[in-house]
């Protein structure tokens, strides 16, 4: 059993964080996990690398002291949005850290991560052409073709790898 | 699994796929639809046809019916599909329930009449409201089913669903959602269409709206319009491709900043005529109490309510 105050977070590749766990009292994830497998000595997060999850946990350290009620739905589009100071390094981030951000507050389960990084999103492609849209984006998330057969060789590939 | 993927990436049988993850700023891993999806309900109308321009991905993403839904909920014309909703049948009659009773609630201390007095007013009137507006409602939602519905919406020959991908085989992604008919988004370009004229005219006039010049006479249908028009000025219906419309003039500067200050600039113009018509509505009610005009009362207790479905 690991110390309860603490949580050890490691990366894809083997990066390990750790972190007060009250700092994860917002991720979902990290919650079910400590729920479920909570005995374990670390939690594995996995697509999110080092520079990512250094970055969400200092939002979550930021916002850890935050009493503000959970979201329950980040998309809910009738809960009014306050620009939070604090979030400002979140907001001037290049574009494809901030998919990276986005994608790993999905991961995590950090609802107001996940809000505040489709916001940001939003507001950046908002006024955009579609060329400069295409832009902001990886191939892979704009080819849908590519999409399927990129998760596909993945997945093939790591099992393939096992077996040698 | 830890261990697991260390060793992986230790070991020199890395080909393509398995190196790709070791890059420390790439993504890893195309961005799941949900993703997508969330951040579109973000952006204005206009900017989400820009969106679906970039990529045939987007565009599919951007017919999703979640996008569309969220934006009818906002105008308060989304109900939930009868299998998920509390009264299975129409949840109608609650909203209209909930909507009564805020009706009420700001009338009685505005009137100068006795609280008994209102009160035996106020039910009549809310009962030939909710038969009134019953019909209306229905029409504008053809389909209170919508996600009961076996015919998928197509693009380029193809179900909306099956142009998805990574929405049922990805574990991130999977979620609880019906089809995607395509339906939301039908339903929300036939409100949007109705009321941009309406909503739009509010950046030139503001005596004058289009919206009194056509309903003007018909006050019931009036306060209805403006009730929709406050709901479309919550959807974020403009956004900088107003600008060339204004381009020039004064206004501009108010507005260029954000699209959300320019929502804002229509939304005071739509909240102006409301209490402009409310205040209107209020005195029609004074003079028809003085007269004892019960008809014109009920009337005006009627706009009220439907006025005040803004609120919800």
């Amino acid at each position: 059993m690991s110390d309860p105050a603490n949580i050890t977070l490691v990366t894809m590749d083997g990066t390990t964080f750790t972190v007060p766990s009250a700092y994860l009292h917002r991720s979902k994830l990290v919650q079910d996990w400590l729920r479920s497998e909570g005995d374990k000595q670390a939690m594995e997060v996995k697509h999110v690398t080092p520079f990512v999850l250094q970055g969400v946990l200092n939002f979550c350290e930021i916002h850890a002291e935050d009493t503000s009620e959970p979201l329950a739905d980040p998309a809910d589009p009738t809960k009014p949005f306050e620009a939070d100071p604090r979030d400002d390094a979140f907001r001037g981030m290049p574009d494809d850290q901030l998919l990276q951000f986005t994608m790993a507050a999905d991961i995590l389960q950090i609802p107001e991560l996940v809000r505040l990084t489709a916001q940001e999103m939003a507001s950046r492609i908002d006024g955009k052409s579609p060329d400069q849209i295409r832009a902001m984006f990886n191939p892979d998330d704009l080819a849908e073709e590519d999409v399927d057969s990129d998760n596909e060789m993945g997945e093939v590939g790591e099992e393939g790898a096992i077996s040698k | 699994m830890a261990s697991r993927h260390h060793q992986l990436l230790d070991s020199s049988i890395a080909t393509d796929y398995l190196t790709k993850p070791l890059e420390p700023t790439r993504s890893v891993r195309p961005l799941p639809p949900d993703i997508i999806i969330r951040v579109i309900s973000n952006l204005p109308v206009p900017a989400i046809t820009n969106v679906a321009l970039a990529s045939r991905r987007f565009k599919v993403l951007a017919y999703d019916d979640e996008i569309w839904e969220s934006k009818l909920r906002l105008m308060n014309f989304w109900h939930e599909p009868p299998s998920t909703s509390t009264t299975s049948t129409n949840p109608l009659p609650t909203r209209l329930q909930t909507n009564h009773s805020r009706y009420s609630s700001p009338g009685s201390p505005t009137s100068p009449a006795s609280p008994t007095a209102l009160a035996s007013l106020t039910a009549p009137a809310a009962a030939h409201a909710r038969t009134n507006v019953k019909p209306a409602r229905n029409a504008a939602t053809p389909s209170n089913m919508l996600m009961d519905q076996n015919d998928s919406f197509m693009i380029n020959n193809k179900p909306l669903n099956s142009l998805i991908p990574g929405l049922s085989t990805d574990p991130f992604t999977a979620r609880a959602r019906a089809k995607s008919t395509g339906q939301a988004r039908e339903q929300f370009k036939k409100i949007y269409t109705e009321l941009m004229p309406f909503y739009v005219d509010f950046r030139n006039t503001h005596k004058d709206a289009k919206v009194l010049k056509e309903f003007g006479s018909d006050p019931v249908e009036c306060a209805r319009m403006l009730a929709k028009l406050v709901g479309l000025g919550k959807c974020k219906v403009v956004n900088d491709w107003w600008k060339v419309a204004l381009a020039g003039t004064k206004r501009l500067a108010k507005y260029i900043t954000r699209s959300g200050k320019e929502v804002k600039g229509l939304n005071e113009g739509v909240g102006n005529i409301c209490q402009y018509f409310e205040s209107a509505s209020l005195h029609q009610f004074e003079v028809a109490y003085d007269s004892q005009n019960i008809v014109d009362m009920q009337g005006e207790t009627e706009m009220g309510w439907l006025r005040n479905k803004k609120h919800g």
